[in-house]
């Protein structure tokens, strides 16, 4: 099992660096290169050593050395102007890389259809590299990539090993696979504990959380309970890192061992040569030591590269894991380039909905037009699938069983892309970018003029100091903080920007808002439907009396669908609902 | 003069600082202590044996001795270095386990206005994240810096012995000596790269998080901005990856100078080693001359990291700046804002000429407000969005203090004072806790959860110790179950004021009414209560209601006084009541 790990995070690390060289072809050679470079100076370093020692002793005129020490000294500078340059080309490869290989993720996640969002396996997988993406990745190519650039010196001060007695080579190079192994092992085991025990640490990470959170600092303060809380994190913590302590020791435990296995091979390796004494020439003599030296002292610094990259070995395996597996949504326009035109409506036919995992349909069966040119009210209880209903219709997921028409085309035959250009929504929580209010409003829309945008803002009320095109919107950066309805005619501006939207849905623009700014926002919903078809989802069922057609959904079914008046004639859900609110203003 | 006591003040708090860390964890530190000395002298004396060794190959005499003692050496080096690792890690774990500690409870203390400066919450996060690993970060260094210096006297030595002379001891000194000295501007450097990218990292990290965020996923694909956003990240990268490159580049420049030093002392090492060798007995020539090439790699390899290692120990210093500000921050939570009321009996609450205004505000957000609430009153809080409701019910709750003016309670501990927010916190913890820690005395009283649980009509009465969220495995649970769970905390505690902040927003309307009606009309006569909402039908069942319009109090009086007054409140009941006409 543990072997299966190793191998599987050895083929990541492969993965990921035939991804880093084809990112920068020239300069992860210039920088290989670099590498080898140094391994042959220090290569020569020591042949020329051999020859300065034999020729120290066996010359009977100083003038004979001089050229041998010169020699010595300039491979000495070499090596260390090379030294300079090496990580300069290793940090320029590092943020190309990283760059490339952080892009592709987001790239990729962009792509996701809504769905990966919902799977809990893949949703973590994206939170693990959102989160992990800055530090995780520097860490592995770092460690990575010190690995390599490691490898030849030490391969090199093997080879001049073997030029004694191939015999010492052989020893030295089982002593150190052994200790290389027993390192990728304890690598190994301190990931696996990681992964088991994350259910702690992550409650633990809840606690600190909770304490130092913005949004939990008033409960806190109110209940007072502070105390308790460091207490539960004291608790779960020290379990924690006790264990991850004790596997630490295991570890060493297991280290010792190799330790010794390392130490018998490096004697067996002096004994030999040992033996040899007498016959081996004053300069080979001198080498034997500094080669072990540096073969030992190489592989000190190796160590940690080594477990380093192991432990975040994960990060390569998510990555190759986003960027191979799961499928993409299409991008390309099979039947339609230019942007449809709705003629008749949109409409669902036998439509149901069930999320990933889930064990029952969000929505089921629905029979449901919205024909062009009308608004349509969308009325329920929490949980009853209005928001998935109105995600179907904006293109935003596909149905899992049944047909959804534009006119007579089935959806299935347009991409995502095309369903979601003549549709638009004003969401609850419209997403705030930290960049300015003319970025906030026209996101990508690049052609859209100056003086439209003010008129829009004009239109919708806003055309005040505060809300100048250039101001940059959030105080996290500095910025302006607006209240909840100002974000709401944001989001507003966002749909109206959009040309081709024929289609607009509202989902709950108003929960949270004043009554007055209700109204307001309401004002502005029916000057943006301005003939468009409309989907209005509504918890205060005041304003979908105002809509040509009142849709109630039960449980994922629809229940009753009908003009207001006509539902509200009759005794029907949606009629004891409204009666039920009207009790409060009468 | 004042620059140089300052200086002198941070060395001294430096100092105290050093010595809780070490008294956190005195014997895992010994120990490292003293396997980091231990380590020192073989590496110090290892030359001596290379030459030996060396000599005793060629000429044939007894170099089992010398192997034998090189390979004692190499293995406790070893040996050693395998312990050190867990035992850094047990001084860690004790270092996280006080630290956090300390700084955990002073982010619970801190009065709740602080949140609200992003500076403060920045260094309050990166507190909470590394400041322990920081922590170890410097004891590592400072415990290596002094296992060098160790190895450097252990290695002069070394060098006298071999024979390489008091000259070569100089040269190495005095080039090892510029090495050290460019490691400062390098750490300074470092330093400002670490304080200028904090920025900047926040902002990718936002532009990367808007992407793979849950939340805004939706929207990213309706509007088909998923390459705008990613080309945002992109800007931020770039400009990160400039800077790093910049500061590597003017970095290099400090090393050219190490390594020509170090180029210098290393090429006079071997010309003096050369003569010293070609000058000694013929059989110890290659001995001599191996033996002090090994001395000059090991001490200039010592210089270059001791220079490591102090670099990051002033480096790791800054965030003791950051502890000493959060540990000095002033502590302004309620204790002493809110004073006693004796005059009045009946009166639950007094506001006298309150006003407050946010730390950084341009403005005032309460302006001279007077009111008084009676005991048992029900008192509905109503007005536009940043009228400052919320503002006004935390000045109540004691969590802000008032920045003039007074505010007189009849009864003032915390354990009065009783709330339900919108944004309530939805503890990942059993429903036991959920409820329970509004009165952590009363935690594992049965009876009084089940009655509490069983008012708010909440299913999961009878099993008080089923886990809620999914994030640890719980139970999920709808808005309107996680809304009782919040409801059946704020009235677990039996409270004289319970303050309800729109908790019923984000529920749908029928479920709603069912909790206001019950909140309202169940509760008892003696609890003070504070509703705000936005619903202004829930407004007429109060006694009483608060107009607030930009932080002024405009009206205040009865449902039926103020609809005939035709003011701000008539406007807003009337706005709302014309949906239902």
């Amino acid at each position: 099992m543990k072997n299966i790990e190793v191998s599987s995070s050895f083929q990541n690390l492969f993965w990921l660096l035939k991804r880093v060289v084809k990112v920068t072809p020239w300069l992860a050679i210039g920088w290989l290169l670099g590498s080898l470079i140094i391994a042959g100076v220090s290569a020569s370093e020591l042949l020329v050593l051999r020859q300065t020692v034999n020729t120290l002793v066996a010359s009977e005129t100083w003038h004979a050395v001089v050229p041998w020490l010169v020699t010595l000294c300039l491979l000495f500078l070499t090596q260390q102007a090379i030294g300079i340059v090496l990580p300069l080309l290793r940090e320029q490869l590092r943020i190309k890389a990283g760059y490339t290989l952080q892009h592709a993720a987001l790239e990729k996640i962009g792509k996701l259809p809504l769905e990966a969002f919902d799977e809990e396996d893949s949703h973590n997988l994206i939170n693990r590299i959102a989160t992990g993406s800055d530090t995780r990745s520097i860490q592995l190519l770092e460690n990575v990539l010190a690995v390599i650039e490691m490898l030849p010196t030490l391969l090199t001060c093997i080879v001049i090993l073997g030029m004694i007695s191939p015999w010492v080579a052989v020893s030295v190079v089982i002593g150190t696979l052994l200790l290389r192994y027993c390192e990728i092992k304890m690598g190994a085991r301190v990931r696996h504990f990681e992964v088991e025990n994350t259910h702690e640490k992550r409650l633990s990470d809840y606690y600190t959380q909770l304490l130092t959170g913005r949004e939990t600092a008033a409960e806190v303060r109110i209940w007072g309970i502070g105390d308790i809380l460091r207490q539960r994190w004291r608790e779960t913590l020290s379990r924690y890192l006790n264990l991850q302590l004790r596997v630490s020791f295991k570890n060493t435990a297991h280290g010792l061992l190799h330790t010794l296995g390392f130490t018998t091979f490096l004697a067996t390796a002096l004994v030999i040569i040992t033996r040899m004494q007498g016959s081996i020439e004053p300069g080979l003599a001198a080498l034997v030591l500094k080669a072990l030296w540096d073969i030992a002292s190489g592989m000190h610094g190796l160590q940690g590269h080594v477990i380093t990259a192991v432990q975040h070995a994960g990060y390569g395996e998510d990555l190759h894991r986003l960027l191979e597996g799961f499928e993409t949504e299409e991008t390309s326009t099979i039947t339609q380039q230019r942007p449809y035109l709705i003629q008749d409506g949109i409409r669902l036919k036998n439509v149901s909905y069930r999320y990933p995992g889930a064990e029952t349909d969000a929505l089921s069966n629905i029979n449901l037009t919205v024909r062009t040119g009308e608004t349509l009210a969308i009325v329920g209880t929490n949980g009853a699938g209005k928001t998935t209903l109105a995600h179907l219709l904006a293109g935003l997921r596909s149905p899992t069983q049944g047909q959804m028409l534009i006119d007579s085309t089935d959806i299935t035959r347009l991409t995502p892309e095309a369903h979601r250009r003549v549709s638009s929504m004003v969401f609850q929580h419209p997403t705030h970018y930290p960049a300015s209010l003319k970025d906030n409003i026209k996101l990508n829309a690049n052609r859209i003029p100056d003086a439209h945008l003010e008129s829009i803002l004009t239109r919708l009320g806003l055309a005040d100091r505060k809300f100048s095109l250039r101001k940059f919107l959030g105080p996290e950066f500095g910025g302006v903080d607006l209240s909840g309805g100002e974000w709401q005619h944001i989001a507003i501006a966002r749909c109206l920007i959009k040309k081709e939207t024929q289609f607009v849905i509202f989902d709950e623009p108003t929960a949270a808002l004043d009554p007055l700014a209700e109204m307001r926002i309401f004002e502005q919903f029916i000057k943006l439907v301005d003939g468009r078809t409309a989907v209005l989802i509504a918890h205060r069922l005041g304003p979908t009396r105002f809509a040509d057609r009142v849709a109630v959904l039960e449980n994922g079914h629809l229940a009753e669908i009908g003009t207001p008046r006509e539902l509200l004639t009759q005794k029907s859900r949606y009629a004891h609902m409204f009666s039920t609110q009207r009790e409060w203003y009468k | 003069m004042s620059q140089k006591k300052t200086r002198l003040a941070q060395r001294h708090a430096l100092l105290k600082h050093i010595w809780q860390w070490i008294r956190v964890a005195p014997i895992p530190l010994t120990v490292i202590l003293l396997l980091r000395l231990f380590n020192a002298i073989p590496r110090g004396i290892e030359p001596i044996l290379i030459a030996c060794f060396t000599n005793a190959l060629i000429n044939g005499e007894g170099p089992l001795l010398w192997v034998g003692l090189y390979l004692i050496l190499m293995a406790l080096n070893l040996v050693t270095d395998t312990f050190k690792h867990p035992l850094y890690m047990w001084f860690s774990n004790k270092a996280i386990l006080h630290f956090q500690n300390v700084i955990l409870q002073r982010a619970s203390e801190i009065s709740l206005i602080q949140f609200l400066d992003p500076d403060f919450h920045d260094t309050l996060t990166r507190l909470t994240h590394d400041f322990s690993q920081r922590v170890v970060n410097w004891i590592q260094s400072l415990m290596f810096t002094l296992q060098s210096i160790a190895t450097l006297w252990t290695l002069i030595g070394a060098v006298l012995i071999i024979g390489g002379g008091m000259k070569c001891v100089l040269i190495l000194f005095a080039t090892s000596m510029i090495t050290l000295l460019t490691r400062k501007p390098i750490a300074k450097l470092e330093i400002e790269h670490d304080r200028a990218l904090v920025r900047p990292n926040r902002e990718q990290m936002t532009w990367a998080a808007l992407i793979c965020e849950r939340q805004s996923s939706p929207e990213t694909r309706l509007f088909g901005i998923q390459h705008w956003l990613l080309s945002k990240w992109t800007d931020v990268y770039k400009r990160l990856a400039t800077y790093e490159m910049r500061t590597l580049k003017k970095m290099t420049a400090w090393n050219v100078i190490a390594t020509l030093a170090n180029g210098s002392a290393y090429c006079s090492v071997i010309f003096i080693a050369a003569t010293t060798a070609y000058n000694g007995e013929e059989k110890e020539i290659a001995g001599i001359f191996t033996g002090l090439l090994a001395a000059a790699a090991t001490l200039q390899s010592l210089f270059s990291v001791i220079g490591e290692a102090l670099g990051n120990l002033a480096k790791q210093s800054t965030i003791l700046r950051e502890l000493t500000l959060l540990l000095n921050t002033k502590d302004l939570s309620g204790k002493n804002a809110v004073e006693t009321t004796k005059s009045d009996p009946d009166t639950c609450i007094e506001i006298d000429s309150l006003s407050f205004r946010y730390p950084r505000a341009p403005k005032e957000t309460l302006k001279d407000i007077t009111a008084a609430i009676k005991k048992g009153e029900t008192v509905a809080l109503v007005g536009k969005n940043g009228s400052g409701k919320t503002t006004l019910a935390h000045l109540l709750l004691g969590l802000y203090a008032p920045d003039s003016g007074t505010l007189r309670c009849s009864e003032n501990n915390a354990h009065t004072k009783s709330a339900v927010f919108q944004n309530f916190v939805k503890f990942r913890l059993p429903i036991r806790d959920n409820v329970g820690f509004a009165d952590v005395n009363r935690i594992n009283d049965d009876t009084h959860l089940q009655k509490t649980l069983h008012r708010v009509g909440s299913p999961f009465a009878d099993e008080p110790n089923t886990r809620l969220g999914q994030e640890f495995g719980g139970l999920d649970i709808s808005g309107g179950e996680w809304l009782r769970i919040a409801v059946a905390r704020g009235l677990f505690r039996d409270s004289q004021l319970i303050v309800l902040d729109e908790p019923t927003a984000a529920i749908d309307p029928i479920e709603e009414v069912e909790m206001i009606r019950q909140l309202l009309n169940e509760k008892d006569d003696s609890r003070t209560t504070l509703v705000i909402s936005h619903r202004l039908g829930v407004t007429r069942l109060c006694d009483r209601v608060l107009v607030l319009d930009d932080g002024h109090l405009v009206e205040n009086g009865t449902h039926a006084d103020l609809l005939d007054k035709n003011g701000l409140y008539a406007q807003m009941w009337n706005t709302q009541a014309a949906w239902y006409v």
